[in-house]
């Protein structure tokens, strides 16, 4: 019946009344709001985005139905950064009687605080009278009605806690922390009786519960106490994972049960009721009392051991049970930007919900995204197993070849009393250029790209973090420096300064550009400097004239001439004569008189110079005179 | 001559040194050490009004402002400071703590990226010491002038040197101008927690923008009462003057 209803539960309507409490909302739901009475139903409890620690929803009883917890369940899920949890506390509860039943409400303790679960109604018909349910569905306890009269209250001389009672035991004494120890309630009657689950429950402070589903068909066997025969069924039992090192007395709680009181001991009657209250259809159908009966449970001690400190491993986190761990990567080749899912699976016997995943070593040259984990729990065959699942979000920030190190997981293995260490595989990583780098070299801590299939392992490196920002404090040597009201920008003196400066540059830069171009004008610079020249040379042949130096004199100012028709007419001194001058001056306006006085001056200056005649003072002013004539008309003359 | 001797008066201005009132100092780094802050500020601003508002003195005020959670004078002190010390780290890392508690986000748009960095450049100078090497670089450029019209025959290698000078008169001259743009307008910083910006200098004129303390804006406009600002993200409108604080 049970896996049927597992398999028709995505079927069934879902009712769902949830309370929100600031960020955090409790949801309580049922897998099925009519059900018939023998036929099991699913109650969630989900609390999401609690602040705090979640402790198990504190469930005394449920009236008209008996229930069990399959489990708890977690879900962490991270999206745009911002992290969501949900935990859902799963129970089955099974009908017991007919009518409209209200589950809850129940309270939660939440980081300390109390909080309300929310009630839901149930229509419980009294045989095969869920609408939505196939008679094939139902149990094959459920046909035709409940005999069973309703339960009284026992009188004081009526059942005595011998021919009923309830023992709770433990399987081990003595555990280490986080290794389970089995918490079984057996019930001890020679009377016919009708398990209705707990009344009080037990108080399992310092333990993490798991509680085991009741076996479908309840295992009873026969033993002889004390002379009498009584019939011996376990009724529940529940895993219990210490949490922390020392000696716990639990108290198991007390058990609610009905008898049936006849004339006679009818101890083979028990359980002619099934042991969630059913009669069987093979029962007799006697007409009996039923009493209501609690039955009390004695203490229990277990201690708990603190982990052998010998070969503990560095990394060694808590896990303690039998574990396997193994790693993938849902691609080998990316493109820059794009993210890739690194998953890590936990599985194995153990509290799984406290086992923590190894983390990937710091990555420079990856983004990695807050993980998100699942955990998936087994109850069977009295062993707590499951898997859990984290998932990681890398994305590379640079092309390249990477290898993703393998991850080191410890844990207390239980069977050999040992410490063993798992690794999961590397994998290797292609990181391809994509259309958005985004060239973020990091330092050489953490993931380095791969140096070849034998690589070697960067050591791995802490950064110095800083803990924190402030200012920088106050100076303790004042600076001579003090604030300037008057701006340089604002003088216009300032500006006429700078002005005088830059125009001085231009002007000497354009000077130095003249002097080099004039430097370069040879002709020019002949030209313009042969009249200045022509003018000095006279002068000092005048002063050689009157000092009486024939000779000087006559050498001075042909050297005067011969210079100054040569820089005029840019030609070597030596080809200087009457024909070239001629030649040199302009054709259209030449001037006969200066023509003659040329031809007459040179013919003077080489009578003076080379004749051996006498030369007089008047015959060289003469020439002097003529010599000034000639450059002061030849000044005038174009050329051509 | 005598405009040698002005032009050398006015660097002389422009480095303006003062006797600093070390004992006055002293005294307040001593009150800001016992955590006095409030007192500290007090002694840091006596020193400014009598004229000794160095560098040291704005940072050590601005620390002390910002100890007292008064964010906006803080950032203003820390600006005069960096406007005496633009290359002080210290002066420069408090601004950028400061900055980080700001409630607003006044980003300008993305530009011109040559501006940018000559802007960031501009950012290492005070205005003044562009205005001073552009006339050191002139004087060289002079320089170089004269001696190639007096020595010509020193030219090629002067000419290397008179290159470097123009290039770094060029550079010069665009630093002051990026400088200019920044400090012609007057700056201020919003002082009070938070006030309204409004389309007109009167608080019946409409809303435009909320800020908050620490806020700057450059002064476009004024009245008696009110400044017309200008945000880096090119917003505008009018604040009273009691609400902000100029640099």
């Amino acid at each position: 019946m049970f896996q049927k209803s597992l398999a028709l539960f995505f079927c069934f309507m879902t009712m769902a009344i949830s309370a929100v409490f600031a960020d955090m909302a409790i949801e309580t739901s049922v897998s099925k709001s009519r059900v018939a009475v023998g036929e099991e139903l699913l109650l969630d409890i989900s609390i999401s985005d609690a602040g705090g620690r979640i402790s198990k929803p504190m469930i005394s009883s449920v009236e008209g139905f008996s229930y069990y917890s399959q489990g708890h369940s977690q879900e962490i899920t991270i999206v745009n950064g911002r992290q969501n949890t949900r935990s859902v506390f799963t129970y089955v509860l099974i009908a017991n009687a007919a009518g409209k039943k209200t589950i809850g409400p129940f309270e939660v303790s939440v980081g300390g605080k109390m909080y309300k679960i929310a009630a839901v109604e149930v229509d419980v018909t009294p045989s095969g009278g869920s609408g939505s349910q196939a008679p094939s569905n139902a149990s094959p306890y459920s046909q035709g009605p409940v005999v069973a009269p309703p339960p009284r209250a026992l009188p004081q001389d009526g059942v005595t806690n011998q021919d009923i009672f309830v023992k709770a035991w433990l399987d081990k004494d003595e555990v280490y922390v986080n290794e389970p120890a089995i918490l079984t309630y057996t019930i001890y009657t020679r009377l016919s009786s009708t398990y209705k689950g707990f009344e009080k429950e037990p108080v399992t402070t310092g333990f993490w519960v798991e509680d085991f589903p009741p076996e479908k068909t309840i295992r009873r066997t026969e033993q002889i106490l004390n002379g009498s025969r009584y019939v011996v069924a376990d009724v529940r039992k529940m895993a219990l994972f210490p949490t922390q090192v020392g000696a716990f007395t639990v108290d198991p709680g007390a058990l609610a049960t009905t008898v049936e009181v006849r004339n006679r001991d009818d101890f083979d009657s028990f359980f002619s009721y099934n042991i969630f209250g059913q009669r069987s259809p093979m029962s007799s159908s006697f007409v009996t009392q039923v009493f209501l009966k609690t039955l009390p449970t004695q203490p229990v001690s277990l201690v708990a051991k603190a982990l052998p400190e010998a070969g503990k491993p560095a990394n060694f986190s808590g896990a303690v049970g039998n574990y396997g761990i193994e790693s993938s990567v849902d691609k080998t080749e990316a493109e820059e930007g794009t993210p890739i899912t690194y998953r890590v699976r936990i599985s194995g016997n153990g509290n799984i919900n406290t086992v923590d995943t190894p983390s990937l070593p710091k990555m420079d040259y990856f983004k990695v995204y807050d993980s998100s984990s699942s955990v998936h729990i087994s109850k069977e065959h009295l062993v707590v197993e499951g898997e859990k699942v984290t998932e990681t979000v890398l994305v590379a920030k640079k092309a390249g070849a990477y290898t993703l190190p393998p991850l080191e997981f410890s844990y207390f293995d239980t069977a050999s009393r040992a410490y063993k260490t798992l690794h999961t595989s590397a994998h290797r990583l292609t990181i391809k250029p994509g259309t958005e780098p985004e060239n973020q070299p990091g330092s050489s801590t953490g993931i380095e790209p791969a140096t070849g299939p034998a690589g070697l392992w960067p050591v791995e490196k802490g950064d110095v973090g800083v803990l924190g920002k402030d200012i920088r404090f106050i100076k303790k040597t004042n600076e001579k420096k003090t604030w300037i009201a008057q701006r340089l920008y604002q003088n216009p003196l300032y500006w006429v300064l700078d002005l005088l400066l830059l125009i001085g540059a231009f002007v000497f830069l354009f000077l130095s550009a003249r002097k080099v171009g004039d430097a370069r004008d040879l002709r020019g610079m002949r030209l313009r400097r042969s009249h200045r020249v022509a003018r000095q040379r006279l002068r000092k042949s005048e002063h050689l004239l009157k000092k009486g130096d024939y000779d000087g004199f006559y050498a001075e100012i042909s050297k005067a001439l011969y210079d100054y028709f040569a820089d005029k007419l840019n030609i070597p001194a030596q080809r200087v004569d009457f024909e070239t001058i001629a030649t040199g001056l302009d054709g259209k306006s030449p001037r006969p008189e200066l023509l003659a006085e040329i031809k007459a001056l040179f013919d003077e200056l080489a009578l003076g110079r080379f004749a051996s005649v006498e030369k007089s003072d008047e015959e060289m002013k003469r020439v002097y005179g003529i010599a000034d004539r000639v450059i002061t008309m030849f000044e005038k003359a174009k050329l051509k | 001559m005598r405009c040698l001797l002005l032009f050398l008066s006015l660097f002389v201005l422009a480095g303006n040194s003062s006797a600093a009132d070390l004992t006055g100092f002293d005294a307040a780094n001593a009150k800001f050490e016992t955590q006095d802050y409030k007192a500290a500020s007090k002694s840091y601003e006596d020193l400014i009004h009598g004229g000794q508002g160095s560098s040291a003195v704005y940072y050590n005020l601005g620390n002390a402002y910002f100890r007292l959670g008064q964010k906006g004078e803080a950032l203003a002190s820390y600006e005069r400071a960096l406007a005496i010390s633009p290359r002080d780290k210290d002066i420069r890392w408090n601004l950028e703590m400061l900055r980080s508690v700001l409630a607003d986000r006044i980003e300008a748009p993305s530009g011109n990226p040559v501006f940018f960095w000559g802007r960031k450049a501009a950012d290492y100078f005070t205005i003044n010491e562009t205005n001073i090497s552009l006339s050191a670089f002139l004087l060289l450029f002079l320089a170089f002038a004269t001696l190639n019209f007096i020595f010509p025959r020193t030219k090629p290698w002067t000419s290397f040197f008179q290159f470097l000078t123009a290039a770094a008169l060029v550079a010069c001259t665009a630093l002051f101008v990026l400088k200019w743009v920044d400090v012609k307008d007057p700056r201020v910083v919003v002082s009070d927690k938070e006030v309204y910006a409004h389309y007109g200098p009167s608080i019946k004129e409409t809303n435009a923008f909320l800020l908050h303390e620490g806020a700057e804006g450059k002064v476009l406009d004024q009245t008696p009462e009110w400044f017309y600002i200008v945000l880096k993200n090119k917003n505008s409108g009018w604040i009273p003057k009691a609400s902000c604080e100029i640099v």
